[in-house]
């Protein structure tokens, strides 16, 4: 059985990378903080107490549940904005707001292309491909590689079987390779 | 590159954008996290056993010396009802006793089944 102060010290590792998945998937600030709050509060209220080992687990299982339920309740709200998105796929690289703001925002014009790009902008490139990345690729390549969960577990998290995850995670690094390659990134 | 490597250099960049975050995102999240904290079960059980475990005893002898003067409250009011009764019984008996032999009418006529139906006749013939 965990102890609070083990909930609280698993919390608080996670909570960044949390965020960022949140990010990643939900690509509004306050949407996300709220989507780590409530996958916080349902760990610390259903499954304080259970094996902190299993933290990792149940908490990508309560995100990944809490970022279904956010799409789901968006599109009841807003059905006509889902609506149009769906049928302007090609507009979407234009409207992506980390794209427009955070690139416009940080790439100064006077850089030549013999510059190498700065540690800042890779992030920002690799995280913009990460939220473009299908969502199952997405939950199931950060779970492995930033989460450190095993196969067994990131299927266990996902619901799916571990041939799926490997799979996906399969091609979320094939997907990830080949978007950063063509902008001229290695990593 | 493979798969592991390529995930390693991406986990490297990820982990740097991570400790970038602006600082009110990170006080929300700690303030989340805090939220979090205080739904834990452990802390519920404590806040919901603060208060008898502060004075635990003394609360629970002045309940059980409750418990058992309303019982005796109750005990005494079952007694005290019954005995009143029993003194209204006989106050009744003794004024019908009374009446009976101050009464004109001889007790005997009380006994007789024609007088009964006399008097049943004679009522039932007065209501209407």
């Amino acid at each position: 059985m965990a102890t609070r102060s083990e909930l609280s010290d698993f919390l608080a590792g996670i909570e960044r990378r949390a965020f960022k998945q949140a990010m990643y998937a939900l690509r509004e600030e306050e949407a996300a903080l709220d989507a780590v709050q409530d996958a916080m509060m349902k760990l610390a209220e259903k499954y304080g107490e259970r094996p902190a080992a299993e933290f990792p687990m149940l908490f990508q299982r309560i995100l990944q549940n809490v970022i279904r339920d956010w799409f789901r309740r968006s599109k009841v709200r807003s059905i006509w904005t889902t609506l149009l998105s769906n049928l302007s796929p090609d507009d979407e690289d234009d409207h992506d707001p980390l794209e427009s703001i955070e690139v416009a925002q940080d790439s100064p014009s006077w850089l030549s292309p013999e510059q190498s790009l700065s540690q800042t902008q890779v992030m920002e490139v690799l995280e913009r491909e990460i939220s473009r990345l299908p969502p199952r690729q997405r939950e199931a390549f950060l779970m492995r590689y930033w989460e450190d969960m095993d196969i067994a577990e990131t299927a266990a998290a996902m619901g799916c079987s571990e041939g799926s995850v490997k799979t996906h995670c399969s091609r979320a690094v094939h997907t990830l390779a080949a978007a950063l390659k063509a902008r001229g990134i290695g990593l | 590159m493979n798969e592991a490597e390529f995930a390693r250099g991406v986990r490297r960049a990820l982990d740097d954008a991570c400790a970038e975050l602006p600082r009110d995102v990170t006080e929300k999240l700690f303030r989340a996290r805090q939220l979090a904290l205080a739904r834990h079960p452990a802390l519920q059980a404590e806040l919901a056993f603060a208060g008898p475990v502060s004075g635990g005893r003394e609360v629970s002898r002045r309940n059980r010396l409750a418990v058992w003067l309303l019982a005796l409250v109750v005990a005494g009011a079952a007694v005290g009802t019954s005995y009143w009764r029993g003194l209204q019984r006989s106050a009744d008996a003794e004024e019908v006793d009374t009446s009976l032999l101050a009464d004109d009418l001889p007790i005997a006529a009380y006994l007789d089944s024609g007088f009964d139906t006399w008097l049943k006749s004679n009522t039932a013939s007065s209501q209407r």
